[in-house]
């Protein structure tokens, strides 16, 4: 028979990954389109006027919900990826955890910036 | 890891030469894989030239008049020669197809042609197609059901549930499609491949199978169902007109109603 499942517990659920990514893929294309076009409207204004328009709540919440959304289908993404190309179970383990908490680090920064600004 | 480049006994080198000596003007060349296990030698491309005047349309029809009348050494898998069996399918043109559903006019300049990708080389274009049945008898294509027919007589289906297996029972199962997909020649050992999952589809589909929860969840896996990444390289080379990507699709939907 096919092997199905090993002590790496290496096979997990398939749909509710997949849901996710979905979902996640369809909440990105709104708040990236909002988030080109607010940069490419913002290129001619000064740094002080960008940190006021991103201090506006509504900037705030949108660019928050972007990154969070970004970086969460970022990490779902590169499972994915390391999963079709690293057949060794050890270090494809280990790549995962790493690019996840790589996208966590660079979320954590991201939101960081932010709150400073109200700091 | 994937593995980009191929090992040094594997790598194809140019072959012999059967030249055409008579005095036709309507030739083509064929370019065929050639490798047998009985020697050390490394997979080489044999070239063959065939007058066309006196030659079958098909690519299967090259194929047996060089075994018949030039190197019968050529080894091949063939059997109806007309779409049904799913025996001949093989890389033609760089595409996968059936020898015998091909037409040697479509393809311009030389016919090149290789056994299905990715697969073990049993002999020239003969692939080891094991691992592929094997998967195939996972999904138990075969009718489950605990009661039995009224009166003896067969299980009747209404039209409309027999039309929700066209575009699946007529699967030949050549593994044309399944040795197309890039997701799997990575992980051809726990992806199912886009044929079986086809197979599966087409008894998950079937009104009078009553396994269909069970069949549900046993492709309830990330690697089973979900290496399709929706290249759709199957149903562009299904020489049948087949769609095992819809196929796939709908077992996916089929997993987020239940």
């Amino acid at each position: 028979m096919l092997e199905t499942k090993n002590k790496f517990n290496e096979f997990h659920s398939g749909i509710s990954h997949w849901k996710v990514q979905r979902i996640s893929a369809m909440i990105n294309i709104p708040l990236i389109m909002w988030f080109i076009i607010s940069i490419i409207s913002l290129r001619d204004y000064s740094f002080n006027e960008n940190i006021n328009w991103l201090k506006q709540p509504i900037n705030c919440i949108l660019i928050t919900l972007m990154l969070s959304s970004v970086f969460y289908h970022s990490s779902l993404g590169l499972q994915v990826v390391i999963e079709d190309y690293i057949h060794d179970i050890k270090i494809r383990k280990f790549l995962i955890l790493f690019s996840k908490i790589g996208l966590f680090l660079l979320f954590a920064i991201s939101i960081g910036s932010i709150v400073n600004i109200y700091i | 890891m994937a593995e980009f480049s191929l090992p040094k006994n594997s790598k194809i080198i140019k072959g012999k030469s059967f030249s055409y000596k008579g005095k036709s003007e309507n030739k083509k060349e064929f370019n065929i894989y050639r490798w047998s296990p009985d020697d050390t030698e490394n997979p080489r491309i044999d070239t063959y030239t065939l007058d066309m005047d006196d030659c079958g349309p098909m690519v299967l029809d090259a194929l047996i008049k060089i075994k018949d009348e030039i190197d019968s050494s050529l080894t091949f898998r063939r059997s109806c020669r007309e779409g049904i069996c799913g025996s001949c399918s093989m890389n033609v043109d760089g595409t996968n197809t059936l020898a015998c559903l091909k037409s040697i006019d479509d393809v311009k300049g030389s016919v090149n042609i290789y056994p299905l990708p990715h697969m073990p080389v049993i002999k020239d274009l003969v692939p080891d197609l094991t691992n592929a049945y094997k998967q195939l008898e996972s999904v138990k294509p075969w009718l489950q059901t605990d009661d039995k027919p009224v009166n003896g007589e067969e299980r009747h289906q209404t039209p409309k549930e027999r039309e929700k297996l066209d575009g699946l029972w007529e699967c030949v199962l050549c593994f044309s499609c399944s040795t197309s997909c890039p997701s799997y020649w990575w992980n051809g050992d726990k992806y199912l491949g886009p044929a079986v999952l086809l197979q599966a589809y087409r008894w998950i589909a079937d009104s009078r199978d009553k396994n269909k929860k069970e069949r549900l969840k046993e492709l309830e896996d990330s690697f089973k169902l979900y290496r399709c990444h929706t290249i759709m390289n199957c149903t562009k080379t299904c020489p049948k007109g087949l769609n095992p990507a819809k196929a796939i699709g709908e077992i996916k939907k089929l997993q987020l109603e239940t």
